[in-house]
C-alpha cells in the first residue's frame, strides 16, 4: 500500500519535528524565565517604571556604610559605576553575600525591581583584582 | 644565544610540521583511490609531523625552564621565582602553548588511528581531516605563535603565571581535556567514511573505541577541572555554568550520545554520523568560546578579535562540511534508525547548553541591552531531559530481567532513610520531593548492583550507568543538605553562629619562592564537638602583587568542611564555612567513570563470536528489530 510506505517515510520527519519543537519550547520557556537584562543603576534611576517586575541584572558600586543586616537578610544601596552620581538604588537580598562583597566595591545582583526596591535573588562580586565583569567593560567602552 | 637557537628550532619544527601536512594533503587530494605506497607516505608524513610538534613543545618547555623572557609567551606567563613544577607545565597555562599542545594531541591521535587502518588495510578519505589538521597547525604558526620574540631587547623578568592557575589541580585537568576533545576528530573521520566502506564492522568498532577513549579523558578532565574550581575559586561550588565549563560539557554530552549510537545497534550509521559530527562541531565551538575573547569568564584566555574571526571561519567551514556529510547519508538509514534512544536526549541537552552559552553573545548583535543567562536556565531546562535519561537507563535494566522488586525497594528505602536521617540532623527539614527522588535513584542504583552480580553481559555499561546514578545521588545530597554560614571575627577569638563555633588562631607567616602565606589555624566545633582543624591561607603573590585566598578542606567522605577566609581592610576576618555532603564521593565516582572509559577503549579486542554470546539479550532485540524493519520496508 502506498499510504503505508508514505507513513513510514514521514514518521522519522514527524518524530524529528516533534522532538525539536519540544526542545525548543523548553529552551524558550527557560530563556524567558532566566535571561536577565543587564542594566546600570543610572538607567533604573532615570526611568524606574520601565524596569518594574522585569528580570534584571544590576551592576554598580556598593555605597559606603550602607550595608545593614535585617531580620530577613541584608539591605544596601548601589550607585552607578561609571559616573559620580550620588543617587542610589536600595537592594534587598535574603541570603549570605559572596566573599568579595564589600562597601565601595563593584557588585552585580540578579533579581527584580519592585516598588522602588531591587529584590535580589543572587549577588555576585568580582573575584579577582584584575577581573572585570564583562558587561561593565562593555558599558565602559560605549557608555550609551 | 643558545636560548634564541632553541626557540628558533622550535619555530622551524612547527613550520616544517605544517609544510609536511600540506604535502600530505596534496597527495590525499590527487587520487582518492590510492596505492599502498601512497598511503604509507601519508601515514609517515603524519608520523613525522606529530614528532615535529612534540619537538616544538619540548623547545617551548625548555624556554620556560630556562626563563627565556625574550619569548613573548614565556614573558607573559612566567617569572624567575615561579616554582619549577609550574614552569615545567607552564605550556598549559599560556594560550599559545595550550594551542600547540592541542595541535600536537590531534596529530598524535590521528597518526595512531592511521597506523591502525594501514595495518588492517582499510583505505579512507583523508582530505577533510588533513585540512583540519593543517588549519590547527597554521593557526598555531600564524595566529597564536608560541615562538614570537620580543624585539629588540628581552625583558629581565616575566609577568608571572596567574595565581589562580598556580595549583596542582590546574596542571592535570587541561591536558586530559585536550587529549579527549582533540581525539573527537577521529570518530567523525571514521563515521564520515563509514558509508562507502566494505569493512564497516571494523570501522564501527573503531569508532566506538575512539569515542570511548575521548569520552574517558573528557570525563576525567571535567571532574578534575571542577575539583580545581572547587578548591581554587573559593566560591563553595564546583560548577558555575560558566561558558568555558559549558564548552567542555557540550562535547562530553555529544560524545556520550555517540557511544550510545555506536553500541545500541551495530549498523546505526545515521546516528553515528550525526552524533560524531555534532561532537566535532561542538568541540570547535568550544575552542571558539574559550579563545575568541568574545565571552569573558573565569578561564578567559586571550582577547584578540582577529583570532575570533579566524576561529569563527574554522567553525563555519567545519559545520558546513559536517552538514554536507550528513546529507550524503541515505534516507533508508534515517528510516531504519531507531528513534527512542538516549542519543536524542543527549543531543537535545547539547543544544540547550549551546543556546544558553551563545544567546548572550548573539543578543549583542540585535540589541543594545546586554543580557545574561542565569544558572537557573540550565538547571530548569535540563531537568526534564535528565528525567528522560534516567528513564532510558531504567528501561535498559528491565531488559535484563531483574524481577526482585520487593528486595530492591526495601534496600533503596532503607538507604534513603539512612541518608536522610544522617543529614537531617544538620538541616532539620524534610522535603518529600527530595526523599522521593533519592529513593528512585537508590532504587535504580540497587538494580544495577544486582544486575552486575547476576548477569555478566554488558558489565561495563551497567557499571558506567551505576556510576552515573551514584554521581546523581552525590549531587542531589550535595545540593540539598549543603549548609553555609558566615562569621566575622578577629584572629585570636572565638565566633559562634547557630550550631557552629570557630576559634581563629593568630596567623603564621610563611615565605615561599614567589609568594608569602598567612596561615590561620581554625578549630571548628559543632555543638561542642571538635569537628576539624583547618588551615586556610591568604597568599600574596609578589610578582603580580595579587592576593589569593586558599581554601582549607577537611571532613570525611560523608561531608566536606570547607573554610574560606577573607581579610578586611581593618584586619577583621570574614570566615565562610560550607558543609558539603558527599563531595568526595563525587570526585571519586567521576574519576572512576573516566578511567573506566579509557580502560574500555584500550582493552584488547574480543573475538566476535564471544561478544555475541555475551550480548544475548541485545542480539535478540536487534534481531526482532531487523525483522520489523524488513517488514516495514516490504510494505
Amino acid at each position: 500500500m502506498v499510504s503505508h510506505k508514505l507513513v513510514n517515510r514521514l514518521m522519522p520527519a514527524m518524530k524529528i519535528t516533534l522532538w525539536c519543537s519540544f526542545s525548543i519550547a523548553c529552551i524558550i520557556y527557560g530563556l524567558r524565565e532566566h535571561a536577565h537584562l543587564f542594566v546600570r543603576v543610572q538607567q533604573i534611576i532615570d526611568n524606574p517604571s520601565q524596569w518594574e517586575r522585569q528580570q534584571l541584572r544590576v551592576g554598580g558600586i556598593v555605597v559606603e556604610q550602607s550595608i545593614r543586616q535585617t531580620s530577613a537578610g541584608i539591605r544596601f544601596s548601589v550607585r552607578d559605576h561609571l559616573n559620580k552620581d550620588p543617587r542610589a538604588v536600595t537592594v534587598h537580598y535574603a541570603g549570605i553575600p559572596p566573599a568579595l562583597f564589600k562597601e565601595g566595591k563593584a557588585m552585580v545582583a540578579n533579581g527584580q525591581f519592585k516598588k522602588g526596591q531591587f529584590i535580589a535573588s543572587e549577588i555576585l562580586a568580582k573575584h579577582d583584582e584584575n577581573y572585570q565583569i564583562p558587561e561593565m567593560t562593555q558599558h565602559a567602552r560605549n557608555p550609551n | 644565544m643558545l636560548a634564541i637557537l632553541i626557540s628558533e628550532l622550535g619555530r622551524t619544527a612547527l613550520i616544517t610540521c605544517g609544510a609536511i601536512l600540506c604535502s600530505a594533503f596534496v597527495l590525499c587530494e590527487q587520487r582518492a583511490n590510492r596505492s599502498e605506497s601512497e598511503t604509507a607516505i601519508i601515514v609517515n608524513s603524519y608520523c613525522a609531523s606529530s614528532l615535529l610538534s612534540v619537538i616544538a613543545i619540548m623547545m617551548l618547555t625548555i624556554g620556560f625552564i630556562q626563563n627565556d623572557f625574550g619569548l613573548h609567551t614565556v614573558w607573559a606567563n612566567s617569572h624567575t621565582r615561579l616554582p619549577i613544577q609550574f614552569r615545567l607545565f607552564n605550556i598549559i597555562g599560556s594560550p599559545q602553548g595550550s594551542w600547540l599542545l592541542w595541535t600536537s594531541f590531534t596529530l598524535i591521535n590521528l597518526t595512531y588511528v592511521l597506523k591502525f587502518l594501514q595495518r588492517k588495510n582499510i583505505r579512507i578519505d583523508m582530505r577533510s581531516t588533513t585540512l583540519t589538521a593543517i588549519g590547527f597547525c597554521l593557526f598555531s604558526i600564524i595566529m597564536a605563535s608560541p615562538f614570537q620574540r620580543i624585539i629588540p631587547i628581552a625583558p629581565d623578568n616575566g609577568i608571572d603565571l596567574n595565581p589562580l592557575l598556580q595549583d596542582p589541580g590546574f596542571l592535570i585537568h587541561p591536558p586530559c581535556l585536550y587529549l579527549g576533545s582533540s581525539a573527537l576528530i577521529v570518530p567523525f573521520m571514521l563515521a564520515s567514511n563509514h558509508m562507502n566502506n566494505k569493512r564497516q564492522h571494523i570501522l564501527t568498532k573503531l569508532t566506538k573505541q575512539w569515542a570511548l577513549w575521548s569520552w574517558g579523558w573528557l570525563t576525567l578532565g571535567i571532574t578534575l577541572g571542577s575539583w580545581w574550581a572547587y578548591r581554587e575559586l573559593g566560591w563553595g561550588g564546583w560548577w558555575f555554568w560558566d561558558p568555558v565549563e559549558n564548552a567542555a560539557l557540550m562535547p562530553w554530552l555529544s560524545c556520550t550520545a555517540l557511544i550510545h549510537a555506536c553500541s545500541i545497534r551495530e549498523d546505526n550509521r545515521f546516528w553515528m554520523l550525526v552524533t560524531s559530527a555534532t561532537a566535532f562541531i561542538v568541540n570547535i565551538l568550544g575552542l571558539f568560546i574559550t579563545r575568541s575573547g568574545l565571552l569573558v569568564s573565569v578561564h578567559g584566555f586571550a582577547i584578540d578579535p582577529n583570532k575570533g574571526i579566524v576561529l569563527a571561519f574554522m567553525l563555519g567551514v567545519s559545520s558546513i562540511y559536517a552538514i554536507t556529510t550528513i546529507r550524503q547519508s541515505r534516507t533508508q538509514d534515517l528510516v531504519s534508525s531507531r528513534w527512542r534512544q538516549p542519543q536524542n536526549t543527549l543531543l537535545a541537552m547539547t543544544l540547550i547548553i549551546a543556546v544558553g552559552t551563545l544567546y548572550p553573545m548573539a543578543n549583542a548583535w540585535w540589541s543594545e541591552m546586554p543580557l545574561v543567562i542565569g544558572a537557573g536556565y540550565f538547571e530548569q531546562v535540563l531537568m526534564p531531559f535528565s528525567i528522560l535519561l534516567l528513564w532510558s537507563i531504567t528501561k535498559q535494566i528491565n531488559q535484563l530481567g531483574i524481577r526482585s522488586y520487593i528486595l530492591v525497594s526495601v534496600i533503596a528505602g532503607s538507604a534513603t532513610m539512612i541518608t536522610h536521617w544522617f543529614y537531617a540532623q544538620i538541616i532539620n527539614t524534610t522535603q518529600a520531593g527530595i526523599l522521593v527522588t533519592l529513593f528512585i535513584l537508590y532504587y535504580v542504583a540497587t538494580m544495577h548492583i544486582i544486575g552486575l552480580i547476576k548477569c555478566r553481559p554488558q558489565r561495563s555499561m551497567l557499571c558506567a550507568h551505576m556510576l552515573i546514578i551514584m554521581i546523581a545521588i552525590a549531587i542531589l545530597c550535595n545540593r540539598y543538605y549543603e549548609r553555609v554560614s558566615l562569621l566575622t571575627t578577629v584572629p585570636g577569638t572565638t565566633a559562634k553562629s547557630q550550631d557552629w563555633s570557630i576559634h581563629v588562631g593568630m596567623p603564621i607567616q610563611k615565605l615561599k619562592s614567589n609568594h608569602s602565606r598567612e596561615v590561620y589555624p581554625i578549630r571548628m566545633t559543632y555543638r561542642q564537638h571538635l569537628v576539624s582543624e583547618l588551615y586556610p591561607e591568604i597568599r600574596t603573590y609578589k610578582p603580580r602583587g595579587t592576593k589569593k585566598s586558599v581554601t582549607a578542606i577537611g571532613g570525611s567522605v560523608l561531608a566536606d568542611h570547607y573554610v574560606n577566609i577573607h581579610k578586611g581592610e581593618t584586619g577583621e576576618l570574614t570566615v565562610r564555612i560550607y558543609y558539603k555532603p558527599l563531595q568526595r564521593l563525587f570526585w571519586m565516582f567521576g574519576c572512576l567513570l573516566g578511567i573506566l572509559g579509557i580502560l574500555q577503549a584500550v582493552r584488547p579486542e574480543k573475538q566476535h563470536v564471544h561478544s555475541k554470546k555475551h550480548n544475548g539479550d541485545r542480539t535478540r532485540l536487534d534481531g526482532m528489530l531487523a525483522v520489523f524493519t524488513n517488514e516495514c520496508s516490504n510494505h
